[in-house]
């Protein structure tokens, strides 16, 4: 198929439609608008379902009804949506159901505003929802990446019975950039033997997250980790890097900043500077053992700089990955600003100054870098 | 009240006459085998019984999906012989819709208290009947929250005394009882919402009726349909389970009037 | 006047007395002892057979212990016809058949 000028929230929905989504329920909500506007209108020329339902609660209460029925289904959302629907992903994480959740994030806390943002890192890669759980996180830096990880997530969500997240931000939902769509793949006819679809000549099937004894329920907690760590071991793992050869400041970042970034590392490097780039596409499983490796491959590397659109979230993965072998630094805007590629610019120069004033880093005798 | 022991119970004491008796009642195929969690005297076992009856004489047992939902019946999905799932508090029928439009030719049904229908899942019960969803809802009204140790429900009396409102149910700081039969009936999606009482057995074949009636509304693809059922809670009302029937009888029907709220003309069946 | 029996799953009862209630007849009574959940359940006491098989008491029964059966006047055909009662089951077990219903002995 040839390249087209795609708006990202459109690349989603039709991405997520080729992928085969039989099932879409979603709440209107400033900036994921146009990806269930866009649904409205194709999941019913298709013949699928399509729902708007009467609260983002109601939406995801019913993912969960078409997941345990059986369906590939998915919904869309914004943070404060996103943090209504948490009810219904931690009981479909009891229940190892499959879901696709698209969330196209913007400033909070509260209202916030409607401006691009990454302040979820958090709630979505740690706290989707009450208990021990995560879902698979997908993060997008172009509207070509929207696409594939959309198609993507529904095959992870499927392979694991798991949530999978596709999250971005108003400025890749409402972008457009030339993506190219694969082919419509046909919507699957058979329901898995797990799901509920009329105990037709067999015993019959229960799909339940209340599980009152104890060690009923470690046991599901035990099973539960036990496919999470699985998928991280399953080289589900992703994640994108530049210029790395040589770096002695590399900069990590996910979705936009990554975008942001990516501009002001090439920049620099055309200018022949020491830096370079870490994109992590699957924050969980987070990319944590190659972070870690770096400054092992890269002997040149001195400092991290993480940059985010938000307070400072994914800069604890990163350093707990790189657990003290070289200083982590972070630099980041809040409140739906996205940092222009001159500020980040600006900070990488401002840690590579800093670098020329200190003493080069000693080798510490178990070959890593002592600080 | 005599008083025997089981062993005089014995099979001789019955004359022998198999060959010349008929099966007049036995337990619905549609419940499983396990003894209910149900406190002694609870009417929601007589709810699942007719339900679960219903569900063999329409002989849809093997495309009949249960939505349970969070109170007292949370572990309808444990009794009922069918493909179940267990929803959130309160979300019921949006599960239920999910599922529903999944799988269009199957027979969908909740099975809801009243904290659950008619407190927190009060959106979504409505939002479904407005839809006119194709599922059916049994509707158990005990007045009060048993799961969690009888405390006020929105369907608790005026002046009912309950663990949160030990002074009584004050109308002026909680207002007044729902009536969600009459409250659903309003709704264009509904097609059938009625009230009936699990008090004594003619109220009960009543009850069954209803609940016929409720699932022929889905198989024909009416709409939705509700049946709100007044049920007992012996334990939270502090009550024998024979008083609480009473109660149900002259406490409750006076709030909540058994009655057709609404029958779609196409389930109006003619009288002779 | 028909006359029926009932059997009583002893072990699912819960001695709630609802089906006493309903008893037209007064042939439900107490058992002297507990099942193996602590509940007292009922059981038949029908000692001159005024058991009609109306099946109030299964109406009423909220945990679906009770099963009852009717006589069939085999001169004069069925007795009574049955109200209450379920098309599920047609080619019934016997008491015999069924030991899991049979009271502990």
């Amino acid at each position: 198929m040839a390249k087209e000028l795609l708006k990202g929230n459109i690349a989603f929905a039709e991405a997520a439609i080729r992928a085969g989504c039989e099932v879409y329920f979603g709440y209107p909500i400033t900036p994921q608008t146009e990806l269930l506007e866009h649904m409205s209108q194709r999941m019913v020329e298709l013949g699928r379902v399509f729902l708007q339902a009467e609260s983002e609660v109601a939406a995801v209460n019913m993912v969960y009804g078409a997941a345990a029925a059986g369906a590939r289904v998915m919904t869309s959302s914004s943070s404060p949506g996103i943090s209504l629907m948490q009810e219904g992903f931690s009981y479909m994480a009891a229940s190892n159901v499959p879901a696709v959740v698209i969330d196209i994030m913007r400033g909070g806390p509260g209202l916030g505003n409607i401006q691009p943002s990454q302040s979820d890192y958090n709630q979505v890669t740690k706290s989707a929802g009450h208990g021990d759980f995560h879902p698979i996180v997908l993060a997008p830096s172009t509207v070509q990446e929207a696409i594939d990880l959309t198609t993507l997530a529904f095959d992870l969500a499927e392979k694991y019975r798991t949530l999978v997240f596709v999250i971005a931000d108003g400025t890749i939902g409402q972008m457009m950039e030339p993506a190219e769509l694969p082919e419509m793949k046909p919507v699957k006819t058979e329901h898995p033997a797990w799901a509920v679809t009329g105990a037709k000549g067999r015993p019959r099937n229960v799909i339940t997250s209340l599980f009152l004894g104890a060690e009923e329920l470690e046991k599901l907690n035990i099973d539960l980790q036990a496919k999470l760590l699985m998928i991280q071991q399953d080289e589900e793992v992703r994640y994108d890097a530049a210029h790395l050869e040589g770096a002695e400041v590399v900069v990590v970042g996910f979705g936009t900043a990554a975008r942001v970034a990516q501009t002001a590392v090439n920049r620099m490097r055309a200018q022949g500077l020491p830096v370079g780039l870490f994109r992590p596409i699957t924050l969980w499983p987070f990319p944590e053992k190659e972070i870690a490796q770096l400054p092992q491959l890269y002997p040149t590397i001195k400092t991290i700089l993480v940059v985010e659109m938000n307070a400072g979230q994914m800069v604890h993965d990163v350093r707990e990955a790189i657990a003290g072998q070289v200083p982590v630094r972070f630099t980041g805007r809040m409140g739906g600003i996205v940092p222009v590629p001159e500020e980040v610019e600006e900070e990488i120069r401002r840690v590579l100054t800093s670098l020329s004033a200190v003493t080069p880093r000693k080798e510490a005798s178990n070959g890593r870098v002592a600080l | 009240m005599a008083v025997l022991p089981f062993n005089e119970q014995r099979i001789d004491d019955v004359p022998v006459r198999e060959r010349h008796e008929e099966l007049v009642y036995n337990r619905p195929k549609a419940l499983t085998d396990r003894h209910t969690h149900y406190c002694p005297g609870c009417t929601h076992g007589i709810a699942h019984r007719l339900v679960a009856e219903v569900i063999d004489e329409l002989g849809i047992r093997e495309d009949t999906i249960l939505v349970a939902s969070v109170g007292c019946s949370v572990f309808a999905y444990n009794y009922f012989e069918v493909d179940s799932c267990e929803a959130a508090h309160g979300r019921a029928p949006a599960m239920a819709t999910g599922v529903k439009r999944v799988h269009p030719d199957k027979i969908v049904f909740t099975y809801q208290g009243d904290g659950d229908l008619a407190s927190i899942g009060m959106g979504e019960i409505i939002h479904t009947a407005a839809r006119g969803e194709k599922i059916t809802t049994i509707f158990i009204n005990n007045a009060v929250y048993g799961m969690t140790g009888g405390q006020m429900a929105p369907t608790s009396l005026p002046g009912q005394k309950t663990t949160s409102s030990p002074f009584g149910r004050d109308l002026m700081l909680c207002g007044a009882p729902i009536r969600v039969a009459e409250l659903i009936a309003n709704l264009d999606g509904t097609v059938f919402s009625v009230r009936r009482s699990l008090h004594d057995a003619r109220h009960i074949i009543q009850a069954k009726k209803a609940i016929r009636t409720a699932f022929e509304a889905q198989i024909k693809g009416l709409g939705f349909s509700i049946v709100e059922l007044l049920s007992s809670c012996p334990t939270n009302w502090g009550m024998t389970a024979t008083e609480s029937l009473d109660w149900i009888r002259d406490s409750m029907i006076p709030t909540y009037p058994l009655g057709d709220y609404k029958i779609a003309p196409e389930l109006v069946t003619k009288k002779r | 006047m028909a006359t029926g029996r009932v059997v009583i799953d002893v072990e699912r009862c819960k001695g709630c007395e609802l089906c006493r209630l309903a008893c037209p007849q007064d042939v439900l009574a107490y058992a002297a002892e507990l099942n193996s959940k602590g509940y007292r359940p009922v059981i038949l006491l029908d000692p001159h057979h005024d058991c009609t098989g109306c099946a109030l008491c299964a109406t009423v029964c909220p945990d679906g212990c009770i099963t009852v059966y009717r006589d069939i006047n085999v001169d004069k055909g069925r007795a009574t016809t049955g109200r209450a009662t379920t098309e599920s089951i047609n080619n019934v077990p016997t008491l015999a058949q069924h030991p899991e219903v049979l009271p502990h002995g």
